[in-house]
C-alpha cells in the first residue's frame, strides 16, 4: 500500500489543533528556558521560571496533523473546498488576534 | 552566540521577504508584461521557481527564530512586562502564532504551485501566497520594531 500525504488535510488539521490548543491552553509540553527543562502536559511546574507553550503547541499540531494527512482521504475536502481553502488559515489568524486582544487593552 | 543566530535570522528573513514579495507581486499582476519598464521586468518572472526557495527560507528562518526565542522570553519579554509594554508582548505573540500557522501552509503552498493545480485551484494558490507574504512581512516588521525597543543582550 502506498502512503500518500495530503497537504489539504495537514493544513486543515494543523490549524484546528493549533487553535484548539491555544484556546483551551493544551500544549503537549512546556519548556522552561531558565533551566532548559521540559514538562509534559499543560500544568506549569512552580519554581522553574517562565514557561513557553509555543514549541508544545506546534509539535502536537504537526504530529497529529501529519498522521491525519496520511490516513484521511482528501478527495471530499479537495472537491468541496476548492478555492476556499485559504479561508481556514485566515480564520485561524483572526482567532489568534482575538485571543491576544488582552495585550492591547 | 545568540547575537550571531539573531543576525542570521535577520538575513534569512530579508532573503525570504524578497523572494515571497517577488512571487506574490508577480502572481497578483495578471496582465502579461509588454514593456521593458522596471515593474514589468520585476513581475515577468517565472513564479514557480520561487516556491522551493520560499519553503526552505521559511523553514530555516522559523528554525533560527525558535533557537533565539528562549533568549527573548527571558531577556526581552520580562523587561517589556516590567515596562508595562503589553502591546509589544502582544505584537510578538501574534508574530509567534502567525509564524507557527505559516508552517502548515508550506506543503499546501508547494502543492498549489504544481502545474497540475494551475487551473483548478487558482484562487487558493494566489490567496495562500498572499497570506504567506503577509505573515513574512508582519513577522519581519514586528521583529524589527521590538528589536529596536530592546534587543537581545
Amino acid at each position: 500500500m502506498r502512503l500518500r500525504f495530503s497537504p489539504i488535510i495537514f493544513m486543515l488539521a494543523y490549524c484546528l489543533i493549533y487553535i484548539a490548543a491555544l484556546l483551551w491552553d493544551l500544549p503537549a509540553f512546556l519548556y522552561y528556558p531558565l533551566h532548559g527543562q521540559l514538562s509534559w502536559g499543560p500544568e506549569v511546574v512552580k519554581g522553574q521560571g517562565p514557561a513557553m507553550a509555543w514549541y508544545g503547541i506546534m509539535a502536537e499540531a504537526a504530529l497529529i496533523a501529519s498522521i491525519l494527512a496520511i490516513i484521511v482521504p482528501d478527495r471530499w475536502f479537495a472537491n468541496r473546498m476548492q478555492n476556499v481553502l485559504w479561508t481556514v488559515p485566515v480564520a485561524a489568524m483572526l482567532i489568534c488576534t482575538f485571543l491576544m486582544r488582552t495585550f492591547f487593552g | 552566540m545568540m547575537i550571531a543566530v539573531l543576525i542570521v535570522h535577520g538575513l534569512l528573513a530579508v532573503t525570504l521577504l524578497g523572494a515571497i514579495t517577488h512571487q506574490c507581486v508577480s502572481a497578483l499582476r495578471a496582465k502579461p508584461a509588454r514593456t521593458l519598464s522596471f515593474v514589468d521586468r520585476y513581475t515577468s518572472v517565472n513564479q514557480r521557481v520561487f516556491t522551493w526557495a520560499v519553503v526552505m527560507l521559511y523553514a530555516t528562518t522559523t528554525l533560527s527564530g525558535a533557537i533565539i526565542y528562549p533568549s527573548y522570553r527571558l531577556n526581552v519579554r520580562v523587561p517589556f512586562e516590567e515596562m508595562s509594554l503589553g502591546w509589544a508582548v502582544g505584537l510578538f505573540e501574534l508574530k509567534e502564532h502567525f509564524g507557527g500557522l505559516g508552517l502548515c501552509l508550506l506543503p499546501l503552498y508547494v502543492w498549489l504551485w504544481q502545474p497540475q493545480q494551475t487551473q483548478s485551484h487558482a484562487r487558493d494558490r494566489l490567496a495562500i501566497t498572499v497570506i504567506l507574504a503577509f505573515i513574512v512581512w508582519w513577522d519581519f516588521l514586528v521583529g524589527h520594531v521590538l528589536n529596536n525597543i530592546r534587543g537581545l543582550p
